[in-house]
Formats: structure tokens, sequence, C-alpha cells
């Protein structure tokens, strides 16, 4: 291995350098609006003059500085980044604390043959970003990083070239490997993994995908902030004028209205739908070894690398509109953000299926991860006769809120007031919708004494998420002494995941699954009704009476 | 001080209360914490009337909270009373066990195996009684033994220590 010190290609410094100007040119034009009514003041002139010089100076140094004292190693423990002139800047991650490896080819880079890499250690650790180094960096690090202790599989290997499998939406056999090479990526190609290709997105997966996200929805958010940010740089009058042009065609007439609403959906579909075919372009999943290879992206190619046996949790998710449609999506749960340079927080690597049917979601999940032995769980619902539990704390909220308002009403005389006790209402509705959903979906199954399966909800999206008892941090349980003489409880299993669900909570549940599930986290013990097809170890696991020995867990 | 329970299992693990002394740490800490409460609602009050701006909902907000904190006060020989019984801890061989709270009881077990660190704090009011308070972390948060004995501490941290070490596995 070449231990040597390393520095990035200068496309890095090229790069930093416009990204520097974008940071700073915004400023330099304050700076001239400042300067332009000002013209006929020299000191005012002088003073602006020096900061521009100032700022452009700063624009161009620190991006070279910067890319002068940064430098990479890899070697026998680990990969290490110093960077800095006074204030130094050493950062190591060993390789058996590496979580993920993601990196991010845009088309700038694509010819030199270089990659942005985000290395991501556990939780709090900081990661390290190398910036405009050889694509076979990653290779590098993947096989280091395997050598240093996890799971034995095929050396990683990516080849250069295109392969085509020919599958719909995924390819169920092993392809045959190409040859191996030490590149990651070739100019114009698609980089083509040694492995086993386990999913591949359609066009129509993508489609879906588009029409089917709430980011379709955000967009109006968007659209609105950006109209009214427009308001600071148009004269008011003029855009009074277009916003009433606009009302009083919308509202002209009822073919005129429906006309707008379809052409602003039309809109933001068909944004939603040209931002997702850039983002997932040949989304691919691959199985090699011991990991799991993300590839996505059209103009920007990125390649995620996620170690299995790092991986925390399976989420599958199910939106509204998603259920509606028998779809969902499916996240991985990691110890450590697995996102690449210029990535959406939101969407990363580890969603390893951004959308896919509910009847095809478990078949690919036991090609794409084998020894999580993915099946459709049989779940026992904790919530079912407990909704006063899930209702009580919104019902208290919510009264209280609507006699503040009351009250309110009463002591200004005014009227309207009284329409401020809408807003209680409103939240009373929606928020008792979702906490309905919730207390129908809460569950819990126990496969064996190492592996969960718990469903809940946020808000309106249903989620079932797998794990294992080794990734359960602590249990929580809780009560009221009221709820405790009805046999009541709350739980709660944090989970180390920085990615997604981070708990399993079940808001309200009898002490007795309360103290199966708390067995279960301790112990490793389960109890035959909540596995099914599993037998009872008395004698190994006390299972006894109700299936637990005896819960003094509030005896005081 | 201690005293026996099962763990769920059939294995008895001993529970231990803490020192009495937790009591008046309490109480004094309410005293202080609300005696601040009311004095700020005071302050507040003072300048709404000084600079005009006094009606009622401000009168509502700051009676509200003020009413709250003398109410806090005048129960809290009570809730010491409850809180203290309620209040427990019990190492054993494979987990911490914690149990807090008097109202909203809280129960936590924290397997040593996922123990990151262990360490201790004493603020002034525990020094003043001789007691120290012993945090257990995980990956993702952090339990507390909330005052024993200075002594008693060390033990407990070399004694959690020990066992994590035992019972460590991998992630």
């Amino acid at each position: 291995m070449n231990t040597a010190w390393r520095r990035s290609h200068p496309v890095a410094l090229v790069a930093a350098l416009i990204d520097s100007v974008k940071d700073t040119v915004a400023l330099i034009l304050a700076m001239l609006a400042i300067a332009l009514p000002n013209r006929d003041a020299p000191i005012v002139l002088t003073i602006i003059g020096v900061v521009i010089a100032l700022l452009v100076a700063c624009m161009l140094v620190f991006p070279v500085l910067r890319w002068l004292t940064t430098r990479y190693r890899l070697d026998e423990n680990g990969v290490t980044q110093r960077s800095g002139m006074l204030n130094r800047k050493r950062t190591t991650i060993s390789y058996d604390h590496i979580h993920a490896i993601s990196s991010s080819s845009p088309i700038y880079m694509r010819p030199f043959q270089v990659v942005t890499l985000d290395i991501t250690a556990a939780g709090g650790e900081s990661g390290i970003t190398l910036r405009g180094v050889p694509s076979s960096v990653q290779l590098e690090l993947e096989v280091a990083r395997q050598a240093s202790g996890t799971p034995a599989g095929p050396a990683p290997a990516v080849a250069a070239g295109t392969r085509e499998t020919g599958g719909q939406g995924w390819c169920a056999g092993p392809v045959p490997a190409a040859a191996a090479e030490d590149e990651v990526q070739v100019p114009g190609g698609r980089p083509v993994i040694e492995g086993e290709l386990v999913f591949r997105a359609s066009v129509r997966d993508i489609l879906l995908f588009a029409v089917t996200d709430l980011g379709l929805f955000a967009a109006l958010i968007v659209v609105y902030g950006f109209i009214e940010q427009l308001r600071d740089v148009v004269p008011e009058a003029m855009m009074d004028n277009a916003q009433d042009s606009v009302v009083r065609f919308a509202t002209g007439s009822v073919v005129a209205f429906i006309g707008t609403v379809a052409v602003v959906f039309a809109v933001l579909v068909g944004a939603s739908i040209i931002g997702s075919l850039l983002r997932f372009h040949g989304f691919e999943v691959w199985r090699r070894g011991g990991d799991l290879v993300v590839v996505r992206g059209a103009f920007t190619r990125r390649i995620t690398t996620i170690a299995v046996d790092r991986i925390q949790t399976v989420a599958i998710r199910r939106t509204l509109i998603r259920r509606a449609l028998h779809l969902c999506s499916v996240r991985l749960g990691l110890g450590a953000v697995a996102t690449a340079e210029g990535e959406d927080a939101d969407s990363t690597g580890a969603d390893v299926l951004p959308v896919i049917g509910d009847d095809r979601v478990y078949a690919v999940l036991q090609r794409m991860l084998p020894e999580w032995e993915l099946v459709p769980p049989r779940m026992r619902r904790t919530g079912r006769g407990l909704l006063r539990y899930y209702l009580f704390t919104l019902l208290a909220v919510s009264t209280i809120g609507m006699v503040g308002a009351a009250i309110w009403a009463l002591a200004s005389g005014d009227a309207m007031a009284w329409l401020w006790m809408l807003a209680p209402a409103a939240l009373m509705v929606w928020w008792g919708l979702c906490r309905c959903l919730k207390a129908a979906a809460e569950g819990y199954m126990l496969p064996d004494g190492k592996r969960i399966v718990a469903a809940g909800a946020t808000m309106l999206t249903l989620f079932t998420v797998f794990t294992r008892r080794s990734r359960i941090q602590s249990v929580e349980r809780s009560t009221t002494p009221w709820r405790q003489r009805r046999g009541v409880e709350s739980l709660t299993l944090p989970l180390f995941v920085s990615n997604g669900i981070n708990t399993l909570r079940f808001t309200a549940l009898r002490s007795a699954d309360a103290a199966t599930l708390a067995a279960w986290a301790e112990h490793g013990l389960v109890r035959a009704d909540t596995s099914p097809g599993r037998r009872v170890d008395a004698a190994a696991g006390g299972m006894v009476d109700n299936g637990y020995v005896q819960d003094d867990e509030w005896r005081t | 001080m201690g005293e026996n329970g099962t763990d769920g299992l059939h294995t008895q693990r001993e529970w231990r209360s803490l020192p009495e002394r937790i009591k008046r740490v309490w109480l004094l800490r309410s005293v202080l914490t609300d005696t601040a409460v009311v004095l700020v609602c005071a302050v507040l009050a003072s300048i709404f009337i000084a600079s005009d701006w006094w009606g009622f909902w401000q009168a509502l907000v700051l009676g509200l909270i003020a009413a709250w904190a003398v109410l806090e006060l005048a129960t809290q020989p009570l809730q010491t009373r409850y809180a203290y019984r309620f209040t427990r801890f019990s190492i054993g061989e494979r987990d911490l066990k914690l149990h807090t709270g008097w109202l909203f009881r809280k129960s936590v077990t924290v397997p040593f195996n996922r123990v990151q660190h262990v360490d201790t704090k004493q603020g002034p009011l525990l020094r003043s009684f001789a007691m120290t308070s012993v945090s257990v972390h995980t990956a993702v948060g952090e339990h507390e033994i909330e005052a024993v004995d200075d002594a008693e501490a060390m033990r407990i941290v070399e004694l959690i220590t020990s066992r994590v070490l035992a019972v460590k596995e991998d992630l």
C-alpha cells in the first residue's frame, strides 16, 4: 500500500474556486449596489473598493491555500486527512470504523477520472471528504476496510465499461463478472461493479417515484417563497399588477380556474419527474461480498458502498399516496449518514429502494440482504383497545387551546376572535387522525431471540422496521400510577441510527406486551404467541403463566 | 438500603435506593428553582407595569407561571417522599436498571454490552452533601444514577466498567 501523503487533483482546486466565487459574488454585488447611489462620495467609494478588493483576494487565496495545505494518506490502519496552515487539522478514520463510502463524480471531473469521496464513520465521529481524488482510491479504501475485519467476501473489484443485464426493474440472478480493473469509472461509461445486481430501477419506477413523492407538494412552498423573494427586487406596483392579473384570470371562470390548477400541477409534476430522472438515472443496487453498492445519478454519478454488517435497521415506509397505489420505499438505517457530496440528506445511498411495488419488495430485499431473512411479518398489534391513551394528551391540549381562545374572545369582545377556536379544533382533527393511525399501526413480531419487526406510523406514513437485538441500546418503560393500575405502559427502544427511524416506540401497550419486549431485549427470550411457529422453551427461558415469569418492573 | 427482587428471570438482583441525603438536595434544588421563577415573574411584572404594558394576558401568563412554581414548592415535601420511594437502581451481572419519577414513572434497562463509557458528575449541591452522580453513556444517550456517596461512586464506576468489559460483544 502506498502510504505517502497525497494531494488532490487540480480540478478540485478549480471546483473550490468556482464554489468560492459563487459564495462571494452576491456579497460583491451587494457592495456595488451600495456604491452606485453613493458614487459622488469618494470616501464611501474608497471603503467599498477596499472591501471588494479584500473579498476578491479572499475568494481567490483561501481555496488555493486550502488546496495546497490539504493532503491525505491511506496507511495500514486508516485514512488520514490533514489541512490548514495556521490552524492545522488532522482527521483519521480507522478502516474498521468506516460505515459507508460515497463517491460523487460530476461531469467536469469525469475526464480526469477523479471523484469526491465522503467517508463516514459512526455517529459523532467526524467524516472525511476527499475532493478530486483518483476513483481508484474508493477501491483501495473498500479493500482495506474489508481486510480490517468485516465479513469475508470476494475482494471488491470494479470494471470499466458498460454491461447490460436486460432485466426489467430488478435482476434476479448473479451477473457474470467483467474483467476486474483498478478503476471505478471510465469517461463516458457506466461503472460496472463485480458482484450481483439485485435491483435496477426502470424508467417506470422512477416516474412512479416522481409522481408519488411528497416533495412534489413541498415544491409549492418553495415556489411561494421564491415569489415572495421577488418582491424584494421587483417594484411593488409591478408585482401587485402581475398578481392581480393572474388572480383575475384564474377566477374569471370555472374553466380558467380548473385550467390554472391543472397547469400548476403539471408544472410541479414535470419538475419532479425531471429532478427524479436526473437523481435516479441508472439507479442500481449491487451485492458485492459483504457490501451493498448503490449507483445513481445522471450528470453527477454517485456510488455509495455500505458495509452490510454496519446496517442497523431496514425500514419499509408507505406514505398515504403510495399506500393507495400499493407502493413502498426502503431505507437502510445506518450509524452514520451516507451522503455523497452535493446530495440531499433526505435522499442518500441508504435509500436502496426509492419506490417498489408491495408485491415485489420482500423478494428484492431477500436477494439484497439474505442474512436478514426479511419476510412479510405477522404483527401483534399493541395499540388495539387502547385508543383513549393515544388521544388523551391531544384532547387535553386542544381543550386547553379552545378554552384559551374562548377566554380571549370574551376578554376582547371581538366577535371575529371566536374564529380562533377553529385553530385548536383543526389541530385536534389532524393530530387525532394521526394518533388513530398510530394506534392501529403500532405492533411487533419477534421471529426469534435476535430479531424484531416493529411497525408504527409517523403522521400519515406507515413504517415497518426490521432490526436486531444487538442494535437496541436500552429499554425504557414508562407509565403513571393510573395507567399502571390498568396495566398500560409505553415502551421505547432507542437505536443507533442517524438517518431515519432511530427509536422503536410503542405509545401505549399492555404491561404483558411491554414485559415480553423487555424480556426479549434484555435476555433474548420470546413468547410463543409473538413468534409464529416457535415453541416455548420453559426450561431455558422460564416461560410460564402468561408467557413471562413475573414482571416486577414497577414494584416499589 | 438494598432489597431483593427478580429481574424477570429466575435470578435475584439487588435493588438499591439513593442516600437519604438526596431528599434534602431535591428540596433545596426546588426551593432555589421555584424562588428564582417567582422572582423573575415579579421582576417582569414590575417592568411591564413601569412601561405601561400591563394587561390581562401578561397578568394571566405570569400569574399562572408563579402559581405553578408556588404549588410545586408547596408540594415538594410530598413529591420528594414519593420520588425517593420510587427512585432506585440495580447493577446486575449483564445490565444496569434505573427507576425514576413518582408521577411519571420511568424504568430504564441498559445492557452493559451497549455501554460506551461511564463518568461521574458533582455539582455544588451534591458536593456539599458529599455525593456524586454516575452517568452511563450508550451510543445514543445517557442514563444517570442521580446520587451516591462519593466513595461509592468510584466503586460503582469500577464495577460497571469491569462488567462492561466482561460482557462486551461486537456491535
